[in-house]
């Protein structure tokens, strides 16, 4: 909220009065709780999967490949110690040279999105653009998890 | 010397030529959008209500 309705706040008795100066936007694509209507609707970060794959960019592809694997998963996040995502590998990088660093193997700089974005928007974006899966992350690029079209498709089926 | 056949997209929302799509970074998506309007459908950004400071 703005500085002034803060102050307004106050003098109206309320005793927890904070100005956010991130702003609202930021606040959401943190995942933080909200209040109102739209609250009620699930959201990207809400069904998005947060135990999907992470590795590092010094680990060897075939590594991570049967890892993952194991797990049921053909999707892997790339990120640093801050689980902050450097880039993101589909089947189609997991099938490279084993042998090779993640950091060579990876699709650097994924497009991200935020854990507000609504699901009807992405299942749209993500049905045109043939895409299974799209890492959710808050604004300063931290993963939340991966979404993957057919769990948004699952969410909308149950309206 | 770079090459400049190299095959463009176009922006379905603004229709300004972009050198790859924003959301699926595949070359030669039929639904090719740029960074910025792929924000605005997706609210991802909001324009700014009103210009004075709130």
């Amino acid at each position: 909220m703005s500085p002034r309705a803060a102050w307004r706040l106050e003098t109206l008795g309320f005793g927890e009065v904070y100005d956010y100066i991130d702003g609202k936007v930021d606040w959401m694509a943190a995942g933080l709780p909200t209040e109102g209507t739209n609250a009620q609707h699930p959201r990207a970060g809400d069904i998005a999967r947060k135990d999907v794959p992470t590795a590092g960019l010094q680990e060897k592809l075939g590594d991570v490949k049967a890892r993952v694997e194991v797990q049921g998963w053909d999707a892997v996040v790339a990120v640093n110690d801050q689980r902050v995502v450097l880039g993101l590998l589909r089947a189609k990088e997991l099938a490279g040279d084993p042998e090779q660093p993640i950091e060579k193997a990876m699709r650097p700089g994924p497009s991200t999105f935020r854990p507000y974005v609504s699901l009807h928007e992405m299942l749209h974006f993500m049905v045109d653009h043939k895409l299974d899966s799209a890492p959710v992350t808050t604004s300063d690029g931290r993963l939340v998890g991966l979404l993957l079209q057919k769990d948004v498709a699952a969410e909308m089926e149950k309206k | 010397m770079a090459d400049s056949a190299e095959t463009k997209e176009r922006c379905k929302g603004c229709e300004r030529e972009i050198d790859i799509c924003a959301f699926c970074q595949e070359p030669g998506c039929a639904a090719a959008i740029c960074y910025g309007c792929q924000n605005r459908e997706l609210r991802q950004t909001v324009p700014q209500p009103h210009a004075h400071g709130g």
